[in-house]
C-alpha cells in the first residue's frame, strides 16, 4: 500500500502536470507556475522525484546557461536519457516543473539530470536534489540589490554543499569560488587556465574581489584572464589558486563561430572546438568538461562532444534576418558586459549595436552597474559600430553612458522600445553584415519572443 | 581658453578605488575628469589606497565611494590609523569632497551595527549611523537647498542602496530634502550633509553624470580655491544628460517646481 507521503508527492506531480498542459495549450512557456502549484502541495517534491537519478547542479553568477547546455550536449554524446531545465527558470519551481515534465523519463536507467541552479537557491534545493557534481562557475558582482553581496552569496553556495556530497567543480582561477573548495578539499576538482594561457597581469582591469578572503591582505597576481580570475596569491596568509586537474594549455584560434584550444586532463591533452565565441566560453567549456568528468565521463570523450552544444537562447545566439543577421550577447554584469564588448571590438562582421537595458526585478533594478563596465574601448577609434543604439526602460541612461564611453551623440540613437529600434537599425545595416544586440535579461526576453514570431525562431522552453 | 593650457592639472583623489567602488562609483569620477576637460582644465586621478599617503594639500578634490562590508572592513585599519588625521585636516581646509553611501557613513561620528556594536568612525562630520534591517532600495529624488541657493537646478536624480540609516547632527546641513525615496534615514525627509565644502549622499552610482548641476557646484568650489579668478564655469551640452534626469523624474510622476 502507497505511504500516505508517496500520496502526496503522486497529487502534487498530477496537479503539476495539469497545469502545465493548460497553460501549454493556451501557449504559454509555463516554466515556473506548474512547479509552484506542486510544490505547495508537496514541499518534498525533488526530493521524491530526484531520488533515484543521478543529478548535476551548475550555478554561479555568470555562463550557468552555456555550461549547462555543453554538459547536456557531452552527457547525450555519451548516450545518456538528459532531463534538464532548458527554459533557464532556475528557482525551486523552475527545477519542479523540470522534473514533472520530463517525469516518465526518470526512471530510465540512462537517466540523468542536469539543472542550472539559482545561486541563492542552491542553498535550499541541494539537500533535496543530493546532486553528485555541483559546478560553481564563477563568482562576480550581480544584482546586488537582490543578494546583498557576494559574501553572502558564498554563504548561501556553502550552505548548500554541506547540505549534499556533491563533488564541487570549481573554477580554481576566481578567488571566490575557489574557496569553496577550502574544507572540502576531498570532494573538489578544480578547472582553469594555465598560467602560461593567461595575459599579464597588468593587461586586466579588475575592480572586484581585489583582497584575501581569510585575512584581508591584497592578491598578487603572476598572471590574469579577465576580470578578478588569473593566477592569484596572497602574500600575507599564503592561500592561492589552487592547482586546477582540468586546464586549458593554450588558445589555438579565435572567430565568430567559436575557439580551438588545448584542454589537459592528467597527461592527457587534446585539441577541442568550442562552439561559442568569447575567451569566457572557454571557462564554461573547462567547467562542462570537469563536470562530465566528475560524473564518470572520459575526459576525450567529453572534449569529442563539446561541439554538439546548441547555445543558450539569447546567449551569442545568432538570427538569420533575410541578408542580415542578428547576434543576441545577453549582458547582466559589468565582468560579462566587458567580455561582450571585447566581443563586438574584434568581430570584423558589425554593422550596428544595439544596447537594451532594463531594470526589470531579474534585470537588476539599479542600473548603475553599467558605469562600471569599460565601454570606453568600444569607442576607441574605428572600432565604433557606425550606429550605436540605445534602448530598454533605461534607454536614456544607457544614451548618457554611451555618450560618456566617446560614442559621438550624432550616432546614438535612442528608443524604448527594443524591437522597433532593432528593425530600423538592422534595416540600416549594410548587407551581409551583422547587427550586435546586447540586451539585459528581461530586453532579451521580450525581443527574442518578438524576433522568434519574425524569423521562425524555437520557443524558449522548447 | 589658451590660458588655461598652461595650468596645471586639477587633481583629484579617489581614496581605496579597489575597495569603495561599489554599484558604478566610477561614473561620478568619470563625470568630474569629463566636466573639467571639456572645459579645458587638465586632469589628473590619484589612486589612494591601502598603505599609500595621503597629503589633503596636494589635491583640489577627493572622492570616497562605498564598499561591501567585507571590503569596508579590510580598509578600516588604514583608514583610522594612517589617513583620519589628513582627511579631518582635508575638510578643515576646505577640501572638495564627494563621499558616497559608505563614504557619507565613514565621514561620519560612529556606526552601531544591528547587533549592537559601537564601531568609532572618522568623525570629521557631525553625523552618525546605525544599522538597519531592512535595505532601503529604489530610484529617488530630491530636492536641494544647497544647489538652490547656489542659483542651480535643484533638483536630483538618483538611486539608493542602503541598510544603514544617518542621522544629522547641528554641525551639518541636509544636502537635500528626499521627494521620492527613503533618504538618509526613512525618517526625517533629509537626504545626504554638507559640512564646508564636503558633499555627501547616498545616491550612488551615475548621480554625478545624471545631475550636472551637482557636479558643477562641486567643481565650482574646487576650481575657485585653485583659481580664485578663474570666474565662472563655461556652460555645457547636456542634453544627455537631461535625458536621463527626466526619464528618472518621469518615472517617479514628481512635479517640479
Ligand atoms: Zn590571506
Amino acid at each position: 500500500m502507497p505511504s500516505r507521503a508517496r500520496i502526496r508527492t503522486r497529487t502534487a506531480v498530477a496537479l503539476g502536470a495539469a497545469v502545465l498542459r493548460f497553460l501549454r495549450l493556451v501557449g504559454k512557456g509555463a516554466t515556473t507556475l506548474p512547479g509552484k502549484a506542486a510544490l505547495a502541495v508537496d514541499p518534498g517534491l525533488l526530493q521524491a522525484l530526484a531520488a533515484d537519478v543521478p543529478v548535476a547542479c551548475v550555478t554561479g553568477t555568470n555562463g550557468k546557461t552555456t555550461t549547462t547546455r555543453m554538459l547536456c550536449a557531452i552527457l547525450r554524446g555519451r548516450g545518456r536519457t538528459v532531463v534538464t531545465n532548458r527554459s533557464g527558470a532556475n528557482l525551486a519551481t523552475g527545477l519542479a516543473t523540470t522534473l514533472i515534465e520530463s517525469r516518465k523519463r526518470l526512471p530510465d536507467p540512462k537517466a540523468v539530470v542536469v539543472l542550472e541552479v539559482d545561486e541563492a537557491a542552491f542553498r535550499r534545493v541541494a539537500g533535496p536534489l543530493a546532486p553528485r557534481a555541483a559546478v560553481v562557475t564563477n563568482l562576480f558582482r550581480d544584482q546586488l540589490d537582490r543578494y546583498g553581496e557576494l559574501a553572502t552569496t558564498l554563504r548561501f553556495l556553502s550552505e548548500g554543499l554541506d547540505a549534499c556530497g556533491a563533488t564541487l567543480v570549481a573554477n580554481a582561477d576566481d578567488s571566490l569560488a575557489a574557496s569553496l573548495g577550502r574544507g572540502r578539499e576531498d570532494r573538489a576538482l578544480y578547472f582553469g587556465f594555465e598560467p602560461g594561457a593567461m595575459l599579464p597581469p597588468d593587461a586586466v582591469r579588475a575592480t572586484e574581489a581585489t583582497h584575501c578572503l581569510s585575512c584581508g591582505a591584497a592578491y598578487v597576481y603572476a598572471a590574469r584572464t579577465y576580470g578578478h580570475l588569473g593566477d592569484f596569491a596572497c602574500p600575507s596568509c599564503g592561500w592561492r589558486r589552487p592547482a586546477p586537474s582540468v586546464t586549458l594549455r593554450g588558445i589555438l584560434a579565435e572567430s565568430p563561430t567559436g575557439s580551438r584550444a588545448v584542454l589537459a586532463c592528467g597527461d592527457e591533452a587534446l585539441e577541442a572546438h568550442v562552439p561559442v565565441p568569447g575567451r569566457y566560453n572557454l571557462y564554461n567549456a573547462l567547467a562542462a568538461v570537469s563536470a562530465a568528468v566528475a560524473l564518470g565521463e572520459p575526459f576525450a570523450e567529453a572534449v569529442r562532444l563539446l561541439p554538439d552544444t546548441d547555445v543558450g537562447f539569447g546567449r551569442m545566439e545568432l538570427i538569420q534576418a533575410d541578408d542580415r543577421r542578428i547576434r543576441l550577447v545577453l549582458v547582466k554584469n559589468p565582468a560579462g558586459f566587458d567580455q561582450a564588448v571585447d566581443f563586438l571590438t574584434s568581430a570584423d562582421d558589425v554593422g550596428g549595436a544595439v544596447f537594451a537595458l532594463n531594470d526589470g526585478i531579474a534585470d537588476g533594478t539599479d542600473v548603475s552597474w553599467i558605469w562600471d563596465a569599460d565601454l570606453e574601448r568600444l569607442a576607441a577609434r574605428d572600432r565604433v559600430p557606425v550606429r550605436v543604439g540605445a534602448s530598454g526602460t533605461r534607454a536614456a541612461d544607457m544614451a548618457l553612458r554611451l555618450s560618456y564611453a566617446g560614442v559621438p551623440g550624432d550616432r546614438i540613437e535612442t528608443d524604448p522600445d527594443a524591437h522597433a529600434l532593432v528593425k530600423r537599425m538592422l534595416a540600416a545595416c549594410p548587407p551581409g553584415s551583422c547587427l550586435y544586440v546586447l540586451p539585459t535579461y528581461t530586453a532579451m526576453l521580450a525581443l527574442r519572443a518578438r524576433l522568434a514570431a519574425e524569423f521562425g525562431l524555437a520557443g524558449f522552453w522548447e | 581658453m589658451a590660458e588655461t593650457t598652461a595650468r596645471m592639472p586639477m587633481r583629484i583623489a579617489h581614496l581605496y578605488p579597489d575597495l569603495l567602488n561599489l554599484y558604478g562609483d566610477r561614473g561620478n569620477v568619470l563625470a568630474l575628469v569629463r566636466r573639467l576637460r571639456l572645459r579645458g582644465f587638465p586632469v589628473e586621478v590619484v589612486q589612494v589606497g591601502a598603505g599609500d599617503p595621503f597629503d589633503p594639500a596636494a589635491f583640489d578634490l577627493a572622492f570616497l565611494g562605498g564598499g561591501q562590508d567585507y571590503e569596508q572592513a579590510i580598509l578600516m585599519d588604514d583608514l583610522m590609523r594612517h589617513k583620519a588625521g589628513a582627511i579631518r585636516e582635508g575638510v578643515d581646509a576646505g577640501l572638495v569632497f564627494l563621499c558616497i553611501c559608505g563614504g557619507f557613513q565613514l565621514m561620519g561620528r560612529s556606526y552601531r551595527t544591528w547587533e549592537g556594536r559601537e564601531l568609532r568612525f572618522l568623525g570629521a562630520l557631525d553625523l552618525w549611523t546605525v544599522g538597519g534591517r531592512k535595505r532601503l532600495i529604489g530610484n529617488t529624488a530630491y530636492r536641494s537647498g544647497v544647489l538652490a541657493e547656489a542659483g542651480a537646478d535643484p533638483w536630483i536624480a538618483g538611486f539608493e542602496n542602503h541598510s544603514g540609516r544617518t542621522y544629522l547632527g547641528p554641525g551639518v546641513t541636509p544636502l537635500a530634502e528626499v521627494v521620492r525615496g527613503s533618504g538618509n534615514n526613512g525618517e526625517d525627509g533629509t537626504e545626504g550633509a554638507v559640512h564646508r565644502n564636503v558633499f555627501c549622499t547616498y545616491s550612488h552610482g551615475s548621480v554625478l553624470p545624471k545631475n550636472p548641476a551637482f557636479a558643477d557646484l562641486l567643481l565650482s568650489r574646487a576650481v575657485a580655491r585653485r583659481y580664485p579668478d578663474a570666474g565662472p564655469l563655461a556652460p555645457l551640452d547636456d542634453a544627455f544628460e537631461a535625458k536621463a534626469r527626466e526619464a528618472v523624474f518621469r518615472r517617479l510622476r514628481v512635479e517640479r517646481d
